[in-house]
């Protein structure tokens, strides 16, 4: 009762404390405490001075009502502190337990907070931080879960991939109460995230969850879960349901889910599906399907389509556009007979124009057909499919050169490809200029010139790199060739040893074109690979050259610097000697160039 | 001395001058590593942007007080060269025996000169320039009038009619009482007006109505303590002025509420300093404190000595941050031969001059456990004496033993071999993260018969007594649960 008389007493003061103290005298809210507080102080001499104290508030002057408030509410507050509830009773129960693969908690602050703030900030950087700290193993703490449960929302879709694929399974199945906690099934991308990764963590777990989601969820959320239920045989009913739900989406999550499994009542879906009108949302189901019954199903339907764009009606290229993303991947017989056969009318195909009277927006042309069609041959890779391209290749379109050059390195002899092509690699002007940049750029990617590739990528030459791409040997002539056609960059990854005209040409292009190409690194490399005797020397004077008057280290000096590892290391004493001479600003990062010519120190 | 890819870190001042540090190892700069025949100075050439190689070298002749040195002109100690000299030596690369050079030796001279200097003038009693003393304390008491001024002025027009307009306009009047030698004071207002603001000026500066309902209780409690440090702080200066002997007062805290930056000299003359203190780190915390305009690291500390839980503290105020070292977990146990203990009650904050490192033994763990609280009565009952003062800390920090980790209802609870019960909760103190939903995930045998390192709170809505768990000690480790 007389503790109930101090929290209220504490109640009063504070709603005079907001406000303001001088309405604390004569308060009579307040001083209606004063009697039973007395009355209680009898007993416990502390009511008693909270009493006296708020008398002196409600019967004080204005003046001093601040001081004469503030002394009373630290009496209170230093009651109330002392009653303070810290414990409570009913019944005991274990606490859950969630076992997860990680119990550490070893990383020091100064690497956890950068981590936290990346995956709960926004910004950029932030993917790189993490990309870094996952290979480093730097995620093996437990205070790391709950950060990274939150970046399954990040704005960044790259780095929430990241979370949902490297972080958080490695934490185990113990983490699914804490993604479960704040599962929304009416939320959006990430929530559809947090339920595809609870049931990868807990399959079994997690069905009623995936159920539900399917029931109540946003369209993201069901999307997910019928992914989830399309890994259960007992859930393909409700995944079947799903092929025919009114959002387009969740059809394709359904059949996507769906195009696993070979049955009798899949196959007939499928089938049926081709001879409507949503192809495009078939595409990828049908890569993995596996059916022949669907595959002939297919094919009938695109000869049926192909049939009618011969005949002339262009309204059907669209459909048929969707007929080839279908068969895309696809390597079988059937299926190559099928784009043999189409691609055989390439004449009356590549005049068909776009549709005017399609129900979606298209541009497609007969052509473009043609293009879409000669990439899967060069896929199927068949010599009678390489053939056909090839037969075909003056009725293609320019943006196809690039599938007649890869099918010829694979089907003609590098003499061949040299006489049929090089005629192209000088070309500048209309067709034949893009032609010659599709050459250009399929030289420097399948020259296997690795060591020089990766520079090459980033020194400015219009150059592409594509990793794991195939190799192929080209015929000498083409050096020769790129001198006289004047591309800098194939001189450079076609050089060969003593090459007199190559290195001629390279001694040229390091004076006056590199620095404007950023390929002063690259013609060094190049003259290396010539072995050209004074390379050193050309080497310095072209870093002479570049840093007189540069006030940092750009992009060409950098690639320059980088080139320096080419260098004869019987010559460091000469390249010691120009580093006593070099500007403070650039000596550091001259130096560190040069030490991958420097023996390994015997201290270490 | 034994040297370990942590304690490297420890050194570092900051995690910039780590990265560097691992920078200069990977691009292989060091050339030449070499150590003296008793191990107690390691130096070396690196290669830097100079002509010449730098000279890095670390010296432990006091491996209590390791000394950096480097002839690179970086303002930072160690350099990221000294700490990639260390590194170096921590991954067990080669170090050949060499003579100790000429100009450490010198430099060795000097500094073992310039220690025995100190201790004589440590020795000699300190004169104190009581004049210029007096004048400061009479400064010290305009301040707190000022301030005693401000707080009246706000409680008279009332807490409703503070908006974070009103709320900066105070501070700008408080800086007056920085000037007045009361910079402790002056944060203490602007932990009551920085309730009324967001951190970030911004169109949304101003709270919500519903935001304010929930600070008014904290800000008439922030009230009530400068209310008290008003009249604590008077007090206690008129003493000091009464006082021939002007003396800071060691039995209570409120010098340092008032600001006073305690030197190690005077807690030694006070005699608040222990000798050989082992200190195994519970928790650390490094935050943001935007009121004070300063970046605050705490570790929470076990005294293997005498069972007490300390606490260092590092200020770096925004503007100085780049120039002072940033703490870091700590991961070994610290080596103290001389510990000194500033003034005040459940968990005093400590300080060293000198310390070494050490692994962290299965004993140390043993000893946690054996010095934790098996008693909750006691532990809340001395919580709560701390909480009545109106300048105790708040949120007071206890190393408990408990019998089982588990829930009642809802709540997550401790209890103690009594059956005492103690309610778990998250609060946001010091931006840290929540660890309730952590206790769950916990080993299998976290969950009885261990340590919990736990910091309270006192709802003053809820008028309940709350506390939360910051690390587990186990037999065999230390699970933190913050950072």
């Amino acid at each position: 009762m007389s503790l109930a008389l101090i929290q209220e007493s504490a109640n009063e003061v504070r709603r005079l404390a907001i406000a303001g103290s001088p309405l604390a005298v004569g308060d009579f809210r307040l001083k209606k405490f004063i009697a039973p507080l007395e009355s209680a102080g009898a007993k416990v001499p502390v009511f008693a001075q909270v009493a006296k104290a708020i008398g002196e508030v409600v019967n004080g002057q204005e003046a001093d009502s601040a001081t004469n408030l503030l002394s009373l509410s630290t009496l209170l507050n230093a009651i109330l502190y002392t009653q303070g509830q810290s414990g409570v009773n009913g019944d005991y129960r274990e606490l859950e337990t969630f076992p997860t693969n990680c119990t550490s908690t070893r990383t020091p602050a100064r690497v956890l907070k950068p981590l936290v703030e990346a995956l709960t900030s926004t910004g950029g950087g932030r993917y790189e931080v993490i990309k870094s700290a996952v290979e480093r193993g730097a995620f093996n703490d437990l205070r790391l879960i709950d950060p990274a449960i939150r970046a399954l929302g990040d704005n960044y879709p790259e780095l929430a991939d990241l979370v949902v694929e490297k972080i958080l399974p490695a934490y185990g199945s113990g983490i699914v109460p804490r993604l479960k906690v704040s599962l929304d099934f009416k939320g959006k991308k990430e929530h559809a995230r947090r339920l595809q990764l609870m049931h990868q963590l807990d399959p079994a777990g997690t069905l009623d969850l995936c159920k539900t989601a399917l029931e109540i969820g946003s369209p993201e959320v069901k999307a997910a879960a019928i992914a989830c239920l399309g890994e259960h045989d007992d859930c393909l009913p409700l995944v079947l349901e799903q092929a025919n739900a009114k959002n387009k989406v969740l059809r394709a999550a359904a059949l996507a889910a769906l195009a696993k499994y070979d049955r009798p009542e899949i196959t007939k879906l499928f089938t049926e599906l081709i001879k409507g009108d949503e192809l495009d949302i078939l595409a990828g189901p049908l890569r993995n399907l596996r059916n022949a019954q669907v595959l002939n199903a297919l094919l009938a339907e695109g000869k049926r389509v192909f049939d009618l764009l011969l005949k002339g009606d262009e309204e059907q290229i669209p459909r048929f556009v969707g007929v080839i993303e279908c068969l895309k991947g696809r390597k079988d017989a059937n299926s190559e007979g099928f784009i043999l056969s189409s691609f055989a009318h390439g004449d009356k195909l590549g005049k068909l124009k776009a549709p005017k009277k399609s129900p979606s927006v298209s541009f497609t042309t007969g052509a473009d057909l043609m293009d879409q069609m000669s990439w899967l041959l060069l896929e199927i890779g068949t010599p009678a499919a390489l053939e056909a391209v090839l037969a075909m290749r003056d009725a293609l379109p320019p943006s196809s050169f690039h599938q007649v050059i890869h099918c010829a390195l694979r089907h003609w002899s590098p003499e061949q490809v040299f006489k049929e092509f090089s005629s192209w690699l000088g070309e500048a002007k209309g067709t034949g200029k893009e032609k010659a940049q599709i050459l250009q750029q399929i030289i420097l990617t399948t020259c296997g010139d690795d060591e020089l590739d990766s520079d090459s990528s980033n020194a400015g030459l219009g150059t592409l790199v594509f990793l794991g791409r195939p190799k192929f040997p080209w015929d000498a002539r083409w050096l020769d060739a790129a001198i006289k056609a004047d591309v800098p960059a194939i001189v450079c990854h076609l050089a060969r040893p003593n090459h007199k005209a190559a290195i001629t040409y390279l001694l040229k292009l390091l004076e006056v074109k590199a620095k404007a190409q950023n390929a002063s690194g690259l013609t060094i490399k190049a003259l290396a690979r010539c072995q050209y005797p004074e390379l050193t020397e050309a080497f310095l004077k072209t870093l002479g050259n570049r840093i007189k008057g540069a006030q940092y280290v750009d992009y060409d000096l950098q690639t320059l610097l980088a080139s320096a590892r080419y260098l004869p290391a019987a010559d460091l004493p000469k390249l010691d000697v120009f580093a006593a001479k070099l500007d403070e600003k650039f000596v550091d990062k001259f130096l560190e160039a040069l030490a991958p010519l420097r023996p390994t120190t015997s201290t270490n | 001395m034994q040297i370990d890819e942590a304690y490297v870190d420890a050194q570092a001042p900051n995690a910039a001058a780590i990265k560097n540090a691992r920078g200069v190892m990977l691009k292989k700069k060091l050339v030449g590593l070499f150590r003296s025949a008793d191990t107690t100075l390691l130096f070396g050439d690196c290669k830097g942007s100079g002509a010449e190689n730098y000279r890095p070298s670390a010296d432990f002749a006091d491996p209590a007080k390791p000394v950096y040195r480097c002839t690179c002109p970086s303002h930072q100690f160690p350099c990221k060269h000294s700490l990639a000299l260390l590194y170096a030596y921590a991954q067990g690369s080669k170090f050949l025996e060499q003579g100790v050079p000429a100009d450490i030796s010198d430099k060795r001279a000097k500094l073992q000169q310039r220690v025995e200097n100190n201790k004589e003038k440590s020795d000699q009693p300190h004169k104190v320039n009581t004049h210029a003393l007096k004048k400061k304390i009479q400064t010290q008491l305009e301040g707190i009038n000022l301030l005693e001024t401000l707080v009246n002025d706000l409680v008279r027009s009332g807490l409703g009619t503070l908006n974070a307009k009103s709320a900066r306009q105070v501070e700008e009047q408080a800086k007056q009482l920085g000037n007045a030698y009361l910079p402790g004071a002056q944060n203490a207002l602007h932990a009551l007006t920085g309730l009324f603001y967001r951190s970030q000026i911004s169109s949304e500066d101003e709270l919500k109505t519903s935001e304010r309902e929930g600070i008014y209780n904290a800000a008439l409690d922030q009230l009530n303590r400068l209310h008290s440090l008003c009249k604590q702080g008077r007090k206690y200066l008129n003493r000091r002025l009464e006082d021939p002997e002007l003396k800071a007062e060691t039995e209570t805290d409120i010098a340092a509420w008032l600001g006073h930056a305690w030197q190690l000299r005077e807690l030694k003359d006070a005699g608040l300093v222990q000798a050989n203190v082992e200190l195994l780190q519970l928790a650390f915390n490094s935050h943001d404190d935007w009121t004070r305009k300063e970046f605050v690291e705490t570790g929470v500390w076990l005294n293997l000595a005498t069972g007490a839980v300390q606490l260092t503290r590092n200020y770096r105020p925004y503007k100085a941050a780049r120039h002072i070292r940033e703490d870091d977990s700590c991961f070994h146990i610290v080596v103290c031969p001389e510990l000194c203990l500033y003034p005040g009650n459940l968990n005093p904050r400590v300080r060293w001059e000198a310390g070494e490192l050490r692994p962290v033994a299965t004993t140390d763990y043993l000893r946690a456990i054996e010095y934790a609280k098996t008693d909750l009565r006691t532990v809340i009952k001395d919580v709560k004496a701390q909480l009545k003062s109106p300048l105790g800390d708040r949120h007071p920090f206890a190393l408990v033993k408990y019998r089982s980790l588990g829930r009642v209802g809802d709540e997550v609870i401790i209890e103690d071999q009594s059956g005492e019960r103690l309610v778990l909760a998250d609060d946001q103190h010091d931006g840290e993260p929540a660890t309730l939903p952590l206790l769950p995930l916990l080993p299998p045998e976290a969950r009885q018969n261990q340590a919990m390192l736990v910091r309270f709170h006192h709802d003053l809505d809820s008028q309940k007594l709350r506390a939360k768990p910051l690390s587990v000690v186990t037999a065999t480790d230390l699970i933190r649960l913050t950072y």
